[in-house]
């Protein structure tokens, strides 16, 4: 089951790929593969997606990307992971503001690391076009895990 | 539209919105803050790697290739008092496809060539961060 998941994430990964970008942020993208990561937090548990993202990340990194590019991923996914874990506890909160905070810190996260690596602080000014970036990925990602997770939750209940 | 109403009710609950309007509050005030602050720069300063390798006037006009590698370029271009890449061969493009800039602090970054342009004033004493 994990593998499935994992393997619907590295598809997501080189369809997003494939887009061209729209912001001129390097690295800004919508985060398709983010859908089924957070449906990973959702039906199986957080160790179990975290694990899925890390795995996911390492072969899609060897397989399509760079190591350099796998370190701004695992920044990101790091990042957003440990935000969402925080978030998915406010009680009344659904998978919707739990994405859109994941979308926001995975952005951030990248942000974060883009900086030392290329040693401007300049890039600071990025942050107000990322995190809407993120917010928007952050609302695709929740709105499909809002429609689809009752769905799934109740197939992998009957197994 | 509202055929999910049976099995999840409510797209969104109200803490939902909350999280959603303050992200686009503080990043809309970012942006308020950019628009307001932007300056001319003098000189653009060109890094790979981290290290500076090169600083223009933005009032010249010429084309300056960078070379990261044997194989890997990209070619900038200083014209009208802006910076611009004008072609690159890295996979994304993203650096090509970048708005020209001019005014200071602005970047145009070519990651898979770790090449970093930004807008500078020319003081010595540059600093690596904005203060408004």
């Amino acid at each position: 089951m994990l593998g499935m998941f994992t393997a619907c994430a590295m598809i997501l990964s080189y369809v997003e790929s494939l887009l061209p970008i729209n912001l001129g942020v390097p690295g800004a993208k919508p985060g398709l593969p983010n859908v089924v990561i957070v449906m990973a937090l959702y039906c199986m548990g957080a160790w179990e997606a975290l694990g899925m993202n890390c795995v996911r990340i390492l072969l899609t990194g060897f397989l399509f990307g760079s190591v350099f590019g796998m370190l701004y991923s695992f920044a990101g996914a790091i990042l957003s992971f440990l935000g969402m874990l925080l978030v998915k506890k406010i009680k009344g909160i659904t998978v919707l503001g739990v994405s859109v905070i994941g979308g926001i810190l995975h952005n951030l996260g990248q942000l974060t690391v883009a900086i030392p690596v290329l040693a401007t602080g300049r890039l600071i000014l990025l942050a107000p076009y990322l995190i809407l970036a993120g917010v928007a990925a952050g609302l695709l990602v929740g709105t499909v895990n809002r429609l689809m997770l009752p769905y799934v939750q109740k197939r992998m209940e009957d197994r | 539209m509202v055929w999910w109403k049976n099995t999840v009710g409510r797209l969104w609950k109200r803490k939902d919105l909350v999280i959603i309007l303050i992200a686009v509050l503080v990043a809309g005030i970012g942006i308020l803050f950019l628009r307001l602050g932007a300056k001319p720069g003098s000189q653009v300063r060109v890094s790979m790697n981290g290290a500076v390798i090169g600083v223009y006037s933005l009032s010249e006009e010429t084309e300056i290739p960078i070379y990261c590698s044997e194989n890997d370029y990209n070619i900038l271009v200083l014209a009208d008092g802006t910076a611009y890449m004008r072609t690159a061969n890295c996979p994304d493009k993203l650096c090509v496809k970048h708005r020209k800039i001019r005014h200071l602090g602005e970047t145009i970054v070519c990651l898979p060539h770790r090449i970093v342009v930004e807008v500078i004033d020319g003081t010595p004493a540059d600093i690596d961060g904005i203060t408004y």
